[in-house]
């Protein structure tokens, strides 16, 4: 029988134990349970209004208010799932619920759409393994959540097959590809947004603070080359998650912004939270000024930050609020209502793609409802309205894509997000192309 | 150069609840000889169940807190009682394996059972707040930095002065000779899993209030109370009160240099290995001599 006796295994347990030191952190940035789920049409069925919304509720699909029983369309898409990058599920959990409406509501031309989802993880091998397999099963189309790292591992295959890819961009790649159309603006120009809102407020210098993953040192550059354009002074910080105390960082923040300064906290949601609570205690909310990204344009984080925040900090959104009472975002509230969807703005992400997907596909005839026909709408896009824009959005041809390019800034509100800066247009900067996307709009008409 | 009052000040509140789960850590491995990684997972149970039981079932937050606790303390109980029963003649390794599936198995029921949405759990102490070197300590702060004293005081008092102390005490020398005379040996690790659940579950509230309130956040602030038990070589639970108020400084002092405080994540790895290193070297000189 094999005796334990711990204390003379002291020293090789102790290796053990920093061994395990490792393990946890390594288990940090990279376990999870899921490595591939599939989303299937629902046969539930959409209720064409909801009491609850003000004003005209656009419709999913065709509007027949019969369940679509046809030949699928099959579109497919990644998201990334993994401890420490919560919340980009509720981009294809939207996804998923916007078909369910339209093959309630129709489907396209008789047609439901089967939408599969693959969740990554910040890891290129695995990135790699789903995207074959999501192009093993030779979909219509692809539409894409919020995935880390799809573009830069899979979006040159996927545009070799002659697909046109609709989906959230998340790191650079997904804004310099004529083969990905981000509906966003992304966490870069996100950033940028929020210090035109600083630099409106007559910040002299700004301190912005990203969490470390992949992109964020070209997201913190691009802050950068805008505050040094402006003359504004900056600061740029990575910043690792988990934050261990989140006290000393919101007091480094508010010392590294100084007098007259302003802080960009660049988080996801729960670190976002963690941060901005640390300030309130701290009492620092008054010190300097407070710019967040779309990431805090989410109910659940100015739930938990609260009224203390009223007024004192402003959030660059990417879209208008769905409460807004227009016709889309009326839809949006009616499907998160009906299938339990969120309606942070990563939801609004899945929502728009998804959204701008079925009007394409709506607009061929029955027999163009093929991988070429449906590639081709979604390229040909030139002019899609909706009420969350500012501005109408396009594919287009040029190799750079950042359609959205016109933002707004909410704050808060007795504890309730609401609008502070009307729409405006993007700075242009070397790291967002914008420049020329502006001068390719005008040769266009766009 | 910045004034670092301040942060060694918050580096103190957030260290002793580093401490207080290394604590936790090592008074179940002395007594089982388990590393047990599945802690800070069982803290983020308790935190995540706490919130649903304040803002879900609308029970008070202290009652919440209460239910929580214990119900770690049960977690771990019957984990011990089951598996670590079963793994008691194994090496030591597989013992912490073992957990390494609890803490997998846990961060997964988590993510399915509270999703990705932003949570907040604020303890009524939290509010209250007096100023100590130019920033607001808040009373759940005090209460992670005296919790963490008086646990450590109260434990080695416990280990020293009591029957179940000596018990633990003799496992930890030697479990089969501790059985032969007599050791209720069943009986002591039960109540060194019950221990190290009951704390999981208090430092998993702290840590929400103070770190982070995400179950994968709580489960991997694991890191830094191993390191303050490596510090502490698993055996003592004074050097482990140091290493987690160590870390805990230097953690927050490195966030105040722009320069370095990327790496303050660093901060539980580097301190582990020069105490390693340092002991090692000790050691190595005194067999020379």
């Amino acid at each position: 029988m094999k005796r334990v006796a711990p204390r003379t295994g002291v020293t090789s347990l102790t290796v053990s134990a920093c061994i395990a030191l490792m393990l946890a952190a390594c288990g940090s940035s990279s376990t999870n349970s899921s490595s591939a789920g599939a989303v299937a049409t629902s046969s539930a069925s959409a209720t064409p209004a909801d009491a609850s919304t003000s004003g005209p509720t656009a419709k999913c699909g065709a509007g027949t208010g019969k369940p679509a029983t046809g030949t699928p369309i099959t579109i497919s898409g990644l998201v990334t799932n993994q401890p420490g990058l919560e919340g980009f599920t509720d981009s294809t959990d939207m996804i998923s619920d916007y078909f369910k409406c339209v093959n309630a509501d129709g489907g396209i031309h008789g047609h439901p759409v089967k939408y599969t989802v693959y969740q990554d993880q910040v890891n290129p091998q695995l990135a790699k393994q789903l995207g074959s397999r999501l192009l093993a099963g030779h979909p219509d189309a692809i539409i894409d959540g919020i995935s880390v790292l799809d573009c830069a591992v899979n979006l040159p295959t996927y545009g070799q097959l002659g697909y046109y890819v609709i989906g959230v961009g998340v790191t650079n790649d997904c804004f310099v590809s004529p083969y990905f159309a981000p509906v966003n603006i992304g966490a870069g120009s996100s950033s940028i947004a929020t210090a035109q809102y600083l630099a409106s407020q007559g910040v002299k210098k700004i301190a912005i603070y990203t969490s470390n993953q992949p992109g964020a040192a070209l997201i913190n550059q691009g802050v950068a080359d805008f505050a040094r354009s402006k003359g504004i002074q900056i600061s740029t910080n990575l910043v690792n998650v988990p934050i261990s105390n989140a006290n000393a960082v919101a007091l480094s923040m508010v010392n590294t912004a100084g007098s007259g300064g302003g802080v960009i906290v660049n988080f996801n949601p729960p670190e976002t939270v963690q941060v901005l609570q640390a300030v309130v205690q701290q009492g620092l909310q008054s010190r300097v000024k407070w710019g967040c990204p779309s990431g805090c344009n989410d109910a659940s984080v100015v739930k938990s930050i609260g009224s203390a925040w009223n007024g004192k900090i402003g959030i660059n959104a990417e879209f208008k609020l769905p409460e807004d009472g227009g016709p889309d975002g009326n839809l949006l509230l009616q499907i998160a209502k009906q299938y339990g969807a969120p309606t942070d703005a990563f939801a609004e992400m899945g929502f728009l793609a998804a959204r701008i997907a079925t009007t394409a596909m709506l607009s061929l005839p029955a027999s163009k409802l093929n991988q070429p026909g449906i590639n081709a709408a979604f390229r040909a896009i030139n002019s899609f309205k909706t009420d969350l824009y500012c501005r109408s959005w396009y594919y287009g041809s040029f190799p750079y894509h950042l359609a959205d390019n016109v933002v707004s800034t909410l704050t808060i509100q007795n504890g309730k997000l609401a609008p502070s800066q009307g729409c405006f247009s993007l700075a242009a900067t070397p790291t967002n192309h914008l420049a020329q996307i502006r001068a390719y709009e005008r040769a266009n008409g766009l | 150069m910045p004034d670092l009052k301040p942060y060694i000040v918050l580096g103190l509140a957030v260290g002793g609840v580093f401490s207080l789960s290394g604590v936790g850590i090592v008074v179940l491995y002395r007594a089982t000889a388990v590393l047990n990684l599945a802690y800070g997972a069982i803290g983020a149970v308790g935190a995540l169940l706490a919130y649903s039981l304040t803002t879900g079932v609308g029970l008070s937050m202290w009652l919440s807190v209460a239910i929580v606790v214990v119900f770690c303390g049960m977690l771990s109980l019957v984990y011990g009682t089951f598996f670590g029963a079963a793994f008691a003649l194994r090496e030591p390794l597989v013992k912490m394996i073992g957990t390494l599936a609890v803490l997998l198995i846990l961060l997964g029921a988590m993510s399915m059972i509270w999703t990705s949405q932003a949570y907040s759990l604020t303890l009524p102490t939290t509010n209250w707040s007096f100023r100590v070197s130019g920033v607001n300590v808040t009373g759940t702060q005090l209460i992670g930095l005296v919790l963490g004293v008086a646990v450590t005081a109260a434990t080695a008092a416990l280990l020293r002065y009591t029957k179940l102390g000596a018990g633990m005490r003799a496992l930890a020398d030697d479990r089969q000779a501790a059985a032969i005379l007599g050791v209720p040996v069943r009986r002591v690790e039960a109540a060194a899993w019950l221990a190290s659940g009951l704390l999981a579950g208090v430092t998993g509230v702290l840590l929400s209030n103070l770190v982070a309130f995400d179950a994968a956040d709580l489960t991997f602030l694991v890191v830094p109370a191993l390191a303050a038990a490596v510090v502490g070589r698993l055996q003592s639970l004074w050097l482990t009160l140091i290493g987690g108020l160590v870390i805990g400084v230097i953690q927050s002092c490195v966030t105040a240099f722009n320069s370095v405080s990327d790496y303050s994540a660093a901060t539980p790895f580097v301190v582990a290995i020069v105490v390693m290193l340092w002991f090692a070297r000790r050691r190595s000189t005194i067999v020379r001599v």
